[in-house]
C-alpha cells in the first residue's frame, strides 16, 4: 500500500502499520483458483447492491414519513417534487429486485460448483441466512409506500404467519402490532427495515466474507484433496479479478439505469383498508410460494412451503459426496435443476393465474390454480 | 449422601451466578417483549352503526360499512337485510358482492360464500361471521356482534 510519506510516518509513530499493510497486501494479492470467472462476481455484485440500498435508503429517509396519513404522500413527494427523487427511489426499488436476483445467482453458482462442501458448510449457512434476510428486506420495504398493492400483499403475507400452529396468532399480532394491518404495522415494518435488518445483514455479510477470505474460494478438487493455490497458477485478486468485477459493475449500473428509465416504479393508489383490488400479487420472488400455498390448506401449505427453505439451509450437511465438479454429481445437479424449474413454473403459474389472456388469437381465463379456460368473448382487460 | 454426590461450594456458586445472570437477562428481556406487544386492545364493546336508509338499497345491493374499524358487508336480499364480516376467512382480503353468481366473493383467491356466509368455493376454511341487522325508522342499523 502506497501511503503519502508524511501520513505514513505520522501513522507509523502511533500504530504498528506494518501489520495492517501486510494484511491488506495479503488480501489484495491473494491468488484465486484458475476456474474463477464471471460467475464468481455475483457475490461482489450483491454486496455492491447492498451498499446501493444503504445509500439510497438513507436518502429516501430524509423525506419519507412512516405514518398512514403521510407515507403515501411523502413517497409521492419524493417521486414528483424532490430533485432526482424518482432516480433515488428507482435505484432503491430496482436495486432491491436486482440484489435478490444477484444473491440467487450467487447461490446457484455455489450450489452447482459444489462450493458449499466441507470445509465451507458454515459459509453456505450464513449465505442462506443472508438470502432470507434480503427477502425479508423486500417484504418489509414493500409496505412502506402504503399503496393498495403493498397494503394487501402485506395483509395476505402476514395472515399466513397466523397459520403456524400454537404461536401463529401471537406472531401475527406481534408483527402487525394489532389484529389488522394498520399504522402500527407500518411503524414496525419501518423499524425492521431501516434499523434492525441493516445491522443483522451487515453482521451476516461480515461473517460470510470473513469465512470466505479465510477459507479461500473452492476449486473443483474433491473434498479433502484441495491443494493450496500458489501465485504462479492462481489468478491474482488484484488487478485481474477486480478488473473483471469492475466490468460487471459497469454493466449492472447500465442495467439499473435502463430499468429505472424504461420501467419506472409506479406508486399506484393509496392504501384503502376497506377495498381489496382485483389481482393482488406479491413481488416476483414470492410468486412460487404464493402459488404453492393455493394448492394446500393454510397450515399444511405453510409447512410445504418451508420444506425448500429447510432443504436449502441443511443442504451442505445432507450432500456428503466428496465430488465438486457438476459432471461428477449428477443427482445433486438434477435435484438443483428440478428445484429451479419447479420454482420457475410455480412463479409463472402465480404470475398468470387469475388473469384473462389472449394466446394465438384465442381468449383464455387462467384460474386460481393456473389452469386455462377458453373464453367465448374477448377479455375486458 | 456420599462424597461424590455432594455439591461443592464452587459448583453451588457457579449455579448461583448462572441463575443470577439468567434472572438478570429475563428481567431485561421481559419489559422489551411486553413493550413490543401491541398496547391497545379493543374490548368486546357492542355498538351499532347506520348503513344508510333502507330505501337507498335496491334488491341485492350491497354496501361496506366500518364497525369498530372492521369492515362489514351489508346485503339487501328479497327476505331482508343480512350483514357479514367482510374479511375473508382465508387470508384476510375484503370480500365483495358477485352480482352474477349472487354470492359473496373474495378478490384475492377466488373464494365464494353463499348468502348465509358459508364458504361454497375456493380456499376459505370458515364461514363469515354474521352481524345483526335491524331496520328502525327506515334506517339500516348493523350491530357490532
Amino acid at each position: 500500500m502506497n501511503l503519502p510519506p508524511r501520513i505514513r510516518t505520522w501513522l507509523a509513530e502511533r500504530l504498528d502499520i506494518g501489520v495492517a499493510e501486510k494484511f491488506a497486501d495479503g488480501q489484495l494479492h491473494k491468488p484465486l483458483p484458475a476456474e474463477t470467472g464471471f460467475w464468481h462476481t455475483f457475490g461482489s455484485l450483491s454486496l455492491f447492491l447492498f451498499l446501493n440500498q444503504v445509500v439510497t435508503g438513507i436518502l429516501l429517509m430524509i423525506y419519507y414519513r412512516p405514518t398512514t396519513n403521510t407515507a403515501f404522500e411523502s413517497v409521492r413527494f419524493i417521486m414528483t417534487k424532490a430533485h432526482f427523487g424518482w432516480l433515488i427511489r428507482g435505484l432503491h426499488a430496482w436495486g432491491a429486485t436486482l440484489m435478490i436476483l444477484c444473491v440467487l445467482i450467487h447461490m446457484m453458482r455455489t450450489f452447482f460448483m459444489g462450493a458449499y462442501k466441507k470445509p465451507r458448510e458454515l459459509t453456505w449457512v450464513f449465505g442462506v441466512f443472508i438470502f432470507g434476510c434480503t427477502v425479508t428486506f423486500g417484504f418489509t420495504g414493500y409496505l412502506l409506500p402504503w399503496n393498495q398493492l403493498s397494503y394487501w400483499a402485506t395483509t395476505v403475507g402476514t395472515e399466513i404467519t397466523g397459520a403456524i400452529p400454537l404461536v401463529g396468532q401471537y406472531l401475527k399480532v406481534l408483527l402487525r402490532g394489532g389484529e389488522g394491518v394498520t399504522g402500527e404495522t407500518l411503524a414496525r415494518f419501518y423499524v425492521l427495515h431501516v434499523v434492525v435488518l441493516p445491522w443483522v445483514l451487515t453482521m451476516l455479510i461480515v461473517t460470510h466474507l470473513f469465512l470466505m477470505r479465510v477459507q479461500g474460494l473452492a476449486t473443483f478438487e474433491r473434498v479433502g484433496e484441495e491443494k493450496p493455490i500458489d501465485k504462479s497458477h492462481g489468478i491474482p485478486f488484484f488487478p485481474h479479478h477486480v478488473l473483471k468485477e469492475g466490468v460487471v459493475f459497469c454493466a449492472l449500473i447500465g442495467l439499473l439505469v435502463t430499468l429505472i428509465l424504461l420501467w419506472p416504479i409506479e406508486l399506484g393508489e393509496k392504501a384503502d383498508p376497506f377495498v381489496t383490488p382485483e389481482g393482488i400479487k406479491p413481488e416476483w420472488y414470492f410468486l412460487p410460494t404464493y402459488q404453492l400455498l393455493k394448492y394446500f390448506p393454510k397450515t399444511l401449505g405453510l409447512f410445504v412451503s418451508l420444506i425448500p427453505q429447510l432443504l436449502l439451509l441443511l443442504w451442505a450437511f445432507l450432500d456428503r459426496s466428496p465430488e465438486r465438479h457438476p459432471k461428477k454429481r449428477p443427482i445433486a445437479v438434477s435435484i438443483g435443476i428440478a428445484a429451479l424449474l419447479l420454482a420457475i413454473v410455480f412463479g409463472l403459474l402465480g404470475h398468470f393465474s387469475e388473469r384473462d389472456i389472449t394466446f394465438r388469437g384465442r381468449h383464455y381465463h387462467i384460474d386460481i390454480y393456473g389452469v386455462p379456460h377458453r373464453l367465448s368473448e374477448q377479455p375486458k382487460h | 449422601m456420599n462424597e461424590e454426590q455432594r455439591i461443592s461450594r464452587r459448583t453451588f456458586l457457579d449455579w448461583l451466578v448462572a441463575g443470577g445472570l439468567l434472572t438478570w437477562a429475563v428481567a431485561f428481556v421481559a419489559p422489551v417483549i411486553s413493550y413490543v406487544w401491541p398496547a391497545q386492545k379493543r374490548g368486546p364493546s357492542v355498538q351499532t352503526v347506520s348503513a344508510g336508509k333502507a330505501d337507498e338499497f335496491a334488491e341485492w345491493q350491497t354496501k361496506i360499512v366500518a364497525i369498530g374499524g372492521h369492515p362489514v358487508i351489508v346485503i339487501r336480499t328479497p327476505q331482508g337485510f343480512r350483514a357479514f364480516a367482510a374479511i375473508c376467512t382465508h387470508l384476510g382480503c375484503i370480500v365483495g358482492w358477485d352480482a352474477a353468481r349472487h354470492q359473496i366473493a373474495c378478490p384475492c383467491h377466488a373464494g365464494f360464500f353463499d348468502i348465509n356466509g358459508r364458504p361454497v368455493a375456493g380456499p376459505p376454511p370458515r364461514q363469515l361471521a354474521e352481524h345483526g341487522v335491524a331496520v328502525v325508522n327506515g334506517e339500516v342499523l348493523v350491530k357490532s356482534a
